[in-house]
């Protein structure tokens, strides 16, 4: 049983100011009405109680976040501006460099490695914005899955339901966020690894454009495809941690040369003039009752009636997928070679048979994703935003390997990003969304969806959504 | 592309892991050569996209 907390109450003292929202949290902190100290204090002790349970965390950086904290403090003594995200703890999928801390991207093999020297662009771009870094969280390794089932570290619980999944492969950005032990984390998306976790842990994430965030410092899974973002419990929360990562960052070969657009003031302006449609075709291929409903109650709600098919969705979801199983796998294959054994079992066999896979493939792959480009971004000559679900299902149980979804068999792992790849594939911004649910449900989530470059489309519907009561993600104190 | 059904992939895995050196342990043989054939079967889907020579891919490459 879920037992959530109503938005504002800060729960008796169990987690205080962590199961606030960032920018509540970060107010508190700049107004002096809370120290930055008390807030990490707070959000350390329930990670200590909840974690065990949840097993989000693969590591606490305790000191570290401690010291990140009498900065913040000593800034606000000084009556210097501490950041808009002052003292607000956040918590990084392990695939980010951490200064000082090994970068396990989920794997044995990259235990072995050395520290990193530095932490990855967007940890500096968060705490030079005040933000406290409070540990580093579970994936699946190499972020190849969609459940977190990691075996090296376990798998990370669904607060909702600790008996399932949390979804991947930012399981454990997703399940820190919906236990309250954080109000903020950063998870990578290369075909649905922020969306699937955020829908099954019932909270929000972005994913932005491809390219608008720096990558830098995070291990790489498929560079042709990897997004980083930020995954919170409102979508303003997400807009403040968006906007100050935000900017070009030469270390990073994609990230766009293009001017911070700032977000978070612009949020709440409503639905107004904006043409929403709801995804057809691929995206009306077989789901669950839930997952159908989802989309169905925040297409009534923002009163959209028009249906559009997204064009080649289903050829840009088989070009994604050739290019994760292909260019996933070479990055791997010196340790293929030497030490085969020493990889998750659940995708040795994948990664063993994509570096053999013939270029052929793997080339037409980047060539279609052009010719699919081309043709799919027609639809934003119809409409601005487009309504899709997220996952054809809320959070299957740890070590499902089949599903059935409308007589359909299918296998589980991969099918719980049957809608978000092709999107990811595109390169288009992306809002996940958690629709309200009646007590006792699991979460589930729709995907809000706009043209290249217009996360703040996306943001401002998924805000209304939330304004209005169609979304919502209470933190889950204990399941 | 020939129909993967008709591709002996077991013979390609062998002769294509021994081309570029990759020792495959005997246990994960089978699971490899599901694997590949699962992946033939989208590179099938794929390929069936009628491109142009001009149909150029996007390189991210900046000088």
């Amino acid at each position: 049983m879920t037992r959530p907390i109503p938005a504002g109450d800060t729960g008796n003292g169990d987690g205080a100011f962590a199961l606030q929202g960032a920018a509540s949290i970060a107010a508190a902190v700049r107004e002096g009405r809370v120290s930055a100290r008390e807030v990490t204090e707070a959000a350390l002790a329930h990670i200590d109680r909840r974690n065990p349970e949840v097993n989000a965390f693969t590591e606490v950086t305790r000191t570290r976040a401690l010291a990140e904290a009498a900065a913040v403090d000593a800034a606000v003594r000084r009556g210097e501006s501490p950041g808009p995200l002052a003292g607000v703890p956040y918590a990084v999928k392990n695939l980010f460099d951490v200064e000082g801390m090994v970068t396990l991207a989920g794997s044995k093999i990259n235990r072995e490695r050395p520290p990193a020297t530095a932490d990855a662009a967007a940890i500096r771009r968060l705490s030079g914005a005040g933000a406290v870094l409070v540990g580093a969280l579970n994936m699946d390794e190499y972020a190849y899955g969609f459940s977190t089932e990691n075996t090296h570290y376990g798998p990370t619980r669904n607060p909702h339901d600790t008996t399932r999944v949390a979804g991947g492969s930012s399981g454990g950005s997703g399940a820190a966020v919906a236990a309250g032990m954080v109000p903020l984390s950063l998870g990578t998306d290369t075909n649905g690894s922020i969306r699937v976790p955020a829908s099954l842990c019932g909270i929000f994430g972005l994913k932005p454009t491809y390219g608008r965030l720096s990558r830098a410092g995070g291990y790489l899974f498929v560079g042709s495809l990897d997004h980083i973002g930020p995954l919170a419990r409102s979508a303003s929360d997400l807009a403040l941690a968006y906007d100050a990562m935000q900017g070009p960052d030469a270390g990073d070969p994609v990230c766009a040369q293009r001017p911070v657009e700032p977000t978070a003031a612009q949020i709440g302006r409503g639905i107004e003039g904006l043409r929403i449609a709801v995804a057809d075709g691929y995206f009306s291929r077989p789901m669950a009752d839930e997952a159908r409903a989802a989309v169905q109650a925040v297409a009534h709600a923002l009163g959209a009636t028009q249906r559009i098919d997204v064009p080649e969705a289903a050829r840009g979801r088989a070009a994604a997928f050739l290019m994760t199983s292909i260019e996933g796998s070479l990055l791997h294959l010196p340790d293929l070679k030497s030490r085969a054994a020493d990889f998750e079992p659940l995708i040795r066999d994948r990664m063993l048979a994509g570096v053999l896979a013939p270029a052929q493939w793997l080339w037409q792959a980047h060539r279609v994703r052009r010719y699919v480009r081309e043709r799919a971004l027609k639809v934003f000559e119809r409409c601005d935003v487009i309504i899709a679900p997220s996952t054809p299902m809320s959070a299957p149980p740890i070590g499902t390997e089949w599903i059935t979804l409308e007589g359909e068999r299918m296998l589980a792992r991969p099918n719980l990003g049957l809608f978000t790849q092709p999107i990811s594939f595109l390169g288009w911004p992306v809002a996940a969304v958690p629709v309200a649910r009646a007590a006792g449900e699991l979460p589930i989530g729709v995907q809000v969806i706009a043209a290249p470059w217009r996360e703040d489309l996306c943001l401002r519907v998924a805000a209304h959504l939330e304004r209005i009561g169609i979304a919502a993600a209470p933190a889950v104190l204990s399941a | 592309m020939t129909d993967p059904a008709s591709v002996d992939w077991a013979a390609y895995v062998d002769s294509t892991a021994s081309a570029i050196g990759l020792a495959i342990d005997p246990a994960c043989r089978a699971g490899v050569v599901a694997n590949l054939e699962r992946i033939a079967q989208v590179a099938q889907v794929v390929n069936a996209v009628e491109l142009v020579d001009t149909d150029e891919a996007a390189g991210v490459f900046r000088p």
